[in-house]
């Protein structure tokens, strides 16, 4: 494989006294979707944010195509890493193209407004999305569903070198959840890199790209999903009964594979 | 973005009201005449006007009418700059406790019976410092979480409040008192051409100051972490937002007292009219909050032979209108 | 003599005695009728008086009553001139402060008579307190015009005592005197012959005293006309209707005097009225108290703002002369020539 376009080494966060992971190694090549999945409390997303620059890692480095992160200023680091949070707390009703115009502030200076050309490129990223048609609607009108690809669409504007997404699917209803999805996988086979983390382990295996298991404290199990997404080792992660199914695909012939955990009902008649 | 329309009628609507009030007032000068006055400083047209009318004109309205529209406006895009900031419809220049530090520097001016231009600066002063104080507190880890600015600008304004009564307790009633209890009422009253040229630089350079970070106020209003996530400094923009929003507030306060409503009503007026964008609200708010105070002007000095209050009337009229936008909005942004 | 029975006159004899006691510590009371149209009973003899009024401080000084002051205010304590002629002054507690309450423990423990103040048509706010809880009775005074001055004079007179009454009929006959004196040429002016005359406070908070004051009585007598067309004291007016009224004299009235002058003639937007155009802005004189307010001195203001109105037709008045007079009459005090010109110039001794 070529040099990898992120490397995480030895990276360490800790809330005050309590320690979320230590020793973190971890490599994302460009062009992959490296998804992240474990345990609530695992520390996924800290670490996913610790990578974004919005929290500071207490002890390790994160390279990003040789340059060190925490040596770049938040522009500099907004120009290469988008993130697309989870939690969301809309307070003004500004147009949707107005919000994806947000994603080129990193290129503006100090007392600037976007350009022509900035909002030239908002207006490619929400095609990109399909959200063109919804560009003047205020963005607190919009569903959940919505509201994500348009957050999407301000990561796009960004152009950056890679988007780390914290749990896409979370907030949103079964439709929305494969509309997401669909997207992120249009983005994937364009070339987009990605690190996202995922309370579903059934995501990790729709995406060109590595799973990492984590567990509490930091260790990771790196490597393609059928390999790290057993049934031992999310019954180990998970502390649940879990199966990995294959199915044939019905639309193209293909393998699909996906977990289901057992369900073991107290009184089973 | 906004229709050319609309940036005209904000250019000419503040300039038409500026004019109209150079000739409103118990005393009565024709249009005309307020024209020939005005021109005749530049031009060399035959002076036909009395002495007296072109001293009401030159030195007893337009300073008044000048520092009305620049107060106004100052007041108004402070307030929207802050609800942007806070991102909280409620949020009022005073939040910081500028205005009640303010107050207790032209409280304490007045005991110490100074003149009109040394109460200016003491109260300006002190505006600057209550801000600096809450600011102070409010530090958390080298960043000023909105949360914590919110508080301790409620205990700092709180501090100077208790101060202000403590000043009014030991006032003369005869002479001291009531100069206190007015002055803090607001008042155009002293305007003159000196004061303009003491407290129209910082209400000038805070508004331009502001009118530079429109757009990053848009980004800021989205949240904190999401606004750094895209590359903003957001520390240095809260500053920054402050610093001007504080200049222009204690330069306000410390001219003409405390004229409430402004800043919070205003900015909304102006979300009714050309949306939540920062680029189009905060001129918005500068045009539509010089011709508010100016019209609240007029009301005050030609109503009786005395005097009213500017904060009387700001919030007799402020008041049940943000009350009706409330039951308009359901209490929503829209 | 059965048991019984020695307790029981021992019993009575107490009882008398203790009702003769009681009887005995009742002083004789005499009734006052003050401006409220109360009837105040007040001890025979006054010879603790608790003044929280403070123009009035002044006026029982000049009745000779001095001496019996017991409690007084804030205001009229940090009276400069007042401390000069009365230094004892520094002494008496205050028990009244700046905006009119009353340390009920200050009042209790001074132990005054009678209290004397002012009454403007509402009751102060201690009143109720001090009358029906702690039974001191308060004599109400008039406030609101110059022939009140007069009642008022009479009225401290007659609750301080005989002699102190004396001296008030004294002093309002002098006081009818010195406006006698006035009107006999002002009485003859015509309306055209009365300049406007603005009395103000600082220019910073600017206010006017209009009509239905005590200011605008002495203007009145002093051959003027009041310029502020507003009624009540200290209306905050604007520039525009000072400018409006246009006044040909100004006199400046509160502290302090000469600074707040100076800040008029200072201030381009009063350029334009007469009376800084002609030079006729004027600083109040202050003594004892201020002269223009509710003073026992009122009876030199006449002649002074006369003689500022109407300089010709009262030549022969000499007001520094006449202050000599009546502090030396009134006061007992011989004024220098550097007193009298810190008097009228309102400054501290």
């Amino acid at each position: 494989m070529s040099a990898p376009l992120i490397e995480v080494r030895g990276a360490a966060f800790s809330f005050g006294e309590h320690a979320v992971f230590g020793g973190v190694d971890l490599d994302v090549y460009s062009g992959e979707v490296l998804t992240i999945l474990g345990p609530n409390g695992c520390g996924k997303s800290t670490l996913l944010r610790c990578i974004g620059g919005a929290l500071a890692l207490a002890r390790g480095t994160v390279h990003l195509e040789n340059v060190d992160l925490s040596t770049l200023d938040a522009r500099a680091r907004a120009r290469k890493i988008a993130l697309l949070f989870q939690d969301h707390s809309p307070s003004f009703p500004y147009p949707v193209l107005d919000v994806v115009s947000m994603g080129r502030t990193p290129y503006l200076s100090a007392f600037g407004a976007p350009s022509a050309q900035d909002i030239a490129i908002a207006e490619e990223a929400l095609e990109q999305v399909g959200m063109s048609h919804l560009k003047k609607r205020p963005y607190t009108d919009l569903s959940g569903g919505e509201r994500q690809l348009v957050l999407l669409a301000r990561t796009l504007a960004q152009q950056p070198a890679v988007i780390l997404l914290d749990e896409p699917t979370a907030h949103l209803d079964f439709k929305n959840q494969v509309r997401s999805l669909r997207q992120i996988g249009a983005l994937a086979e364009r070339g987009v890199t990605m690190i996202m983390t995922t309370h579903d382990p059934n995501q990790a295996f729709l995406f060109p790209g590595r799973a990492a298991l984590m567990r509490p404290g930091g260790s990771l199990t790196v490597g393609p999903p059928p390999k790290v997404i057993t049934d031992e080792s999310l019954s180990a992660a998970y502390g649940i009964g879990v199966s990995v199914l294959s199915v044939g695909r019905p639309d193209s012939g293909g393998e699909l594979k996906f977990c289901t955990p057992w369900y073991n009902w107290p009184h089973k008649n | 973005m906004i229709k050319p329309r609309t940036v005209a009628l904000m250019i000419l609507l503040p300039l038409a009201t500026l004019y109209a009030s150079l000739f409103i007032g118990r005393f009565a000068v024709h249009p005309g005449e307020v024209a020939r006055i005005l021109l005749g400083q530049f031009l060399p047209i035959p002076h036909d006007w009395p002495r007296s009318v072109e001293t009401i004109v030159l030195q007893i309205r337009l300073p008044r009418a000048i520092l009305a529209m620049f107060v106004g406006a100052g007041l108004a895009v402070s307030g929207a700059a802050y609800q942007g900031m806070f991102r909280n419809p409620l949020v009022s220049t005073d939040i910081l406790g500028v205005t009640a530090a303010s107050g207790f520097g032209a409280a304490v001016a007045l005991l110490l019976s100074q003149n009109l231009i040394a109460l200016q600066i003491i109260a300006f002063a002190f505006g600057l410092a209550g801000v600096g104080l809450t600011y102070l507190l409010a530090r958390v880890y080298r960043s000023t979480p909105v949360l914590m600015l919110v508080l301790s600008g409620v205990v700092v304004a709180a501090f100077f409040s208790a101060l202000l009564s403590g000043a009014k307790y030991v006032a003369d009633p005869e002479s001291k008192l009531p100069a206190i209890t007015y002055w803090l009422l607001g008042s155009l009253n002293a305007a003159s051409v000196t004061s303009l040229k003491m407290a129209l630089p910082p209400i000038i350079a805070g508004s331009i100051g502001l009118l530079c970070m429109r757009w990053m106020i848009n980004v800021l209003s989205m949240g904190d972490e999401e606004a750094r996530a895209l590359g903003v400094r957001t520390e240095w923009l809260k500053g920054g937002i402050i610093v001007c929003t504080t200049l222009i507030t204690a330069a306000a306060v410390s001219v003409c007292g405390i004229v409430g409503w402004v800043g919070l009503v205003i900015p909304h007026v102006g979300r009714m009219l050309v949306g939540p964008d920062h680029r189009a609200l905060l001129p918005a708010s500068l045009s539509i909050g010089a011709t508010y105070l100016l019209f609240i002007d007029y009301i005050a000095r030609t109503a009786s032979a005395s005097e009213i209050p500017l904060g009387i009337l700001t919030a007799m009229i402020g008041a049940p209108f943000f009350a009706m936008l409330l039951r308009k909005t359901r209490g929503s942004w829209e | 003599m059965s048991y019984l029975r020695r307790h029981g006159i021992l019993a009575c004899s107490l009882c008398i005695a203790l009702a003769q006691g009681s009887a005995g510590a009742a002083p004789d009371t005499r009734q006052v009728t003050d401006a409220a149209g109360r009837h105040v009973a007040i001890p025979e003899n006054v010879t603790r008086v608790a003044d929280p009024w403070h123009a009035n401080n002044a006026m029982v000084l000049m009745l000779g009553g001095a001496a019996k002051l017991v409690a007084t205010s804030v205001q009229a304590k940090s009276q400069p001139w007042l401390r000069r002629l009365y230094p004892p002054i520094g002494a008496i507690p205050a028990a009244f402060n700046a905006s009119g309450d009353l340390n009920m423990e200050t009042l209790i423990g001074a132990r005054p008579d009678v209290i004397l103040m002012a009454y403007d048509g509402s009751l102060p706010k201690w009143f109720g307190a001090v009358d029906s809880a702690y039974q001191i009775p308060v004599v109400l005074m008039p406030n609101t015009s110059l022939d009140g001055l007069k009642t008022t004079a009479l009225l401290t007179g007659e609750v301080l005592g005989s002699d102190e009454l004396a001296v008030a009929r004294e002093f309002v006959r002098y006081f009818d005197d010195n406006i006698q004196r006035v009107m006999q040429v002002t009485g003859k002016l015509s309306p055209n012959a009365r300049p406007k005359v603005l009395h103000t406070s600082s220019p910073g908070i600017l206010t006017a005293d209009g009509r239905q004051t005590v200011i605008d009585d002495w203007i009145n007598i002093a051959g003027g006309v009041n310029a502020a067309t507003v009624a009540g004291n200290a209306r905050p007016v604007t520039m525009e209707q000072v400018a409006a009224w246009n006044p040909d004299v100004i006199i400046v009235g509160s502290a302090p005097n000469p600074q707040n002058r100076q800040a008029i003639l200072d201030d381009p937007r009063w350029r334009g009225i007469n009376a800084v155009k002609n030079g006729k802005v004027f600083v109040n004189p202050s003594g004892a108290y201020l002269w223009d307010r509710h003073s026992a001195e009122a009876a030199l203001q006449v002649l002074w703002a006369a003689k500022l109105l109407h300089p010709a037709e009262f030549a022969g008045l000499d007001v520094v002369k006449e202050t000599k007079l009546f502090y030396a009459r009134f006061f007992h005090y011989e004024l220098s020539d550097a007193e009298v010109a810190s008097i009228l110039n309102s400054t501290p001794p």
